[in-house]
Order: C-alpha cells, then structure tokens, then sequence
C-alpha cells in the first residue's frame, strides 16, 4: 500500500490547512462547523492509529471474559446478554476491568482531552 | 402604536427558537425574548417536553415563588399567526458555561452559585403543586424505563450503559411525595452575571418527581466543561448539600445523589445515541449532529467512575 504519505499524515495536513487557513476567514454558525469538523478529522485520524490495537485487546479480554471466540461484534453481544440477565453485575471485577480499560480507549479516541479520562482511577 | 425592531436570532434547533427583540409601545422601549417551536413537541410522542404553552402557565404560576425566572410579557393567541410561543423579559448575563467557569469577570458569581441555586432549588421544589398547571409525573422508575425502551430500540450493544442499567435498577429509590422538578436545570440553561444566578430558562421538562433529580443532573459531569467541582462545576456536593437542606429542610446526603448523577450520564448517553439517530436517518446529515453521537463514550466514561465510587 502506497503510505507516503500515510492516512494520518493526510488527515494531518487537511486539518493545518483548514485549521489555520481556512477557520480565519469564516465566521459565525460555519466557523463553529468547521471546529466540529476539524475535531471530527481528529477522532478519525486517532481511529486510525489507535484503534485497531484497542479492538484487539478488546476481543483477547472478551474472550478470556466470556471463554468463548468471537468477532467484538458477536462477543459484545455476549457480554450485553449476560449483564442483563444478572450473570455479570458490578461485583465481577475481571468485567469491570475490561468495560474501564475499553472505555478509556475509546474516549482516547473520541476525546482525549475529556475531564472524565482524568478522573479516572488509576487501575491496579 | 406598537412597533417591533432589532429582531436577533439567538439559537434554536429544530423543535425550539429563541428570539431578541425590541418592542417599542407609545414611546416606550423593552427588550423581550421570543420563544418559539414550529412544532408543538405535545404531539411528538417520543419527547417529554409540556410544550411552550404550558411552560408560559407554570411561569406565571411560579411569579411570586421568590426564584429567578423571566417574566411572561404576552402569550400570543392563534389569530396573531406566529405559532406556538410566548414572549417573555430580556434578563441580561451570560450562559455559556465554559465563560462562566472560567473567566475572571465571574468570579463573584462562581463564589455566589452554590447558595443561590440551592436555595431557587429548595423553593422550586417546595412549591404546592396545587398551584402550578397540570404536569405529567415521572419519578426515577419511569425515567429508568423509558430510556430502556429507547436503547432496546437502537439494537445496539453498548455493555457499559447496559451495566449502568442494570445498576440502576437494582438501586432504584422509591418514589417520594411528588415535587416540581425543573428537569434540565443546568449549567447553560441558568442565565448569569456577575452577580451570580440571574435567571433559570428552559422549562420545557418541568414535571412532577424526585427533587434529588435536579441535584444529581446538575452534577453531571458532561456539564462541568473541566471544573472538578462536582455540583455545576461551581460548588463541592456536601457544602451545597447543606445550604440545600437547611432551606429545604431536607436530609439528603452525598450517597443519595450518586444514583442520581448515575441516572443523569445515563441519561445523556441515550440522548447522544438519540441525536446520532437523526443523523444516521437523513433528518440532519450536518457534522454538527452526526460528531455528537460520539459523545457517548464520555458518558460511558463516567458511568464507569461513577459505579467505581459507588462499588
């Protein structure tokens, strides 16, 4: 696959560009649409580094969880039957882990600077 | 002769507006706000808004209550032509919480806020609710219920608010003597200047409940925009606890809001999904609309430290 440049590095000039050359000439209900936007371009470009390693470590997690195999897909589903049905609840440690560890990947990704990925404990 | 002038939009979605204005009667000036829905949400059978209608009704009745609201000027009837609205007094200050929070000139007013909205709290909540319009009830199991309903119906699998869930079930309290409950009491929805509280807008989910509803939403932290102060962003929840029960004459304790604050990112969560919905249907395809979806995630993030603290 031609990677020179990489899909980060597009994602990372498109935004230079409408960040500092384009922003500065709009302004008003467009200008607070190009922050969404140029925000958007990040969860995308951080998807795109972060996000296969998260998924994987997600589904070895599932799979240990659940002692079965599965896409992430399949295995959520899994998860969500057994947390509805009571078999999984807040006691079961090994669940809370993985649902935590999961969570502060993704808003890793979604939104690196949320207070809330701050406040999270430290795992031990 | 009245004359109207100055006509400013100041935001609106699809289901509100609001409008500034300047009316000009026999010489004199005013500034009122319009407000406005294109549609009357009492027929969107998904929304818990009481309408506009309503909210002018339960504006006029809450006058005399001693809490910071706008004044209803005029309720236009059908033959004016412009729908369903009200207009209502200009109260100046400012909303944007990130403003609030931060800058300097409202440094007073942050310092203010904890007891002044625990005290409109305590009255709000304490008013008979023979003297207010008719609202629709919903207390904490109602609430739990509907937001199931609408999670079932995104066939997605989001295991931490299926955890949340289940928590929350599990610890759901009981309903109480049914109160007013503002409903969307929160930083951008409370007017502010340097001062502190100005005026509380936005009373289109006013009903009947818990008032510990009020209390934990505002905690939540998708509207702490950073602060670590947990109520608001402003105040630290056992000293606004007091100021609040010693006006209330109640005894909650920090323990009885978590629930709250749980049901609140729980809450939100399923609105983000809601609001992602409209854009994955074509309803509004804009970035803006589709982008919030991905808030979701912070809820879950704070749902999972919430059921840490409280595990």
């Amino acid at each position: 696959m031609n990677d020179s440049p990489s899909s980060v590095e597009l994602l990372g000039a498109i935004t230079s560009l409408l960040k500092d050359r384009i922003a500065p000439e709009i302004s008003g209900h467009n200008a607070y649409a190009l922050r969404v936007a140029i925000n958007s371009i990040g969860i995308v470009s951080r998807e795109l580094e972060l996000g296969r390693k998260a998924e994987a470590d997600a589904v070895a997690r599932l799979e240990d969880i659940l002692q079965e195999s599965g896409t992430l897909d399949e295995l959520n589903v899994r998860l969500c039957e057994k947390l509805r049905s009571g078999e999984f609840t807040l006691d079961d440690k090994a669940v809370f882990r993985h649902l935590k560890q999961t969570t502060i990947d993704q808003v890793r990704i979604d939104q690196p600077g949320y207070s809330g990925l701050k406040y999270a404990k430290p795992s031990d | 002769m009245t004359d109207v002038e100055d006509i400013k939009r100041l935001s609106g979605g699809a289901s509100q507006e609001t409008w500034l204005l300047t009316v000009i009667d026999n010489g004199l000036t005013e500034k009122l706000i319009l407000r406005r829905s294109p549609f009357d949400p009492a027929e969107d059978r998904e929304s818990q808004a009481i309408g506009l209608h309503a909210e002018a009704e339960l504006l006029k009745a809450l006058e005399d209550a001693g809490i910071p609201i706008p004044k209803v000027a005029y309720v236009p009837a059908e033959e004016d032509g412009i729908g369903i609205a009200y207009l209502m007094s200009h109260v100046p200050g400012e909303t944007i919480p990130q403003r609030i929070l931060r800058k300097d000139e409202f440094a007073k007013a942050r310092a203010a806020l904890k007891s002044q909205t625990a005290s409109a709290l305590a009255k709000l909540h304490a008013t008979p609710v023979d003297k207010i319009p008719t609202l629709p009830t919903s207390n904490a199991s109602d609430q739990i219920a509907q937001y199931e309903k609408i999670l079932r119906s995104f066939n997605l699998n989001r295991p931490v608010l299926e955890l949340a869930l289940q928590w929350l079930k599990a610890n759901c309290p009981p309903p109480g003597e049914p109160a007013l409950v503002h409903g969307d009491f929160r930083m951008g929805n409370l007017m502010i200047d340097h001062d502190g509280l100005a005026s509380i807008l936005d009373w289109e989910l006013a009903h009947l409940g818990d008032p510990r509803e009020d209390i934990g939403w505002l905690c939540a932290n998708s509207w702490r925009f950073g602060s670590p102060l947990r109520v608001g962003g402003f105040s630290e929840l056992p000293e606004f606890l007091d100021a609040y029960n010693d006006i209330a004459g109640s005894d909650y304790s920090v323990q009885d809001i978590e629930f709250w604050e749980c049901l609140s990112s729980f809450k939100w969560g399923i609105m983000c999904l809601m609001m992602y919905e409209t854009f994955q249907n074509g309803n509004d395809p804009s970035i803006e609309r589709g982008s919030i979806g991905r808030r979701t995630s912070e809820t879950e993030m704070d749902l999972i430290n919430i059921l840490e603290r409280v595990s």
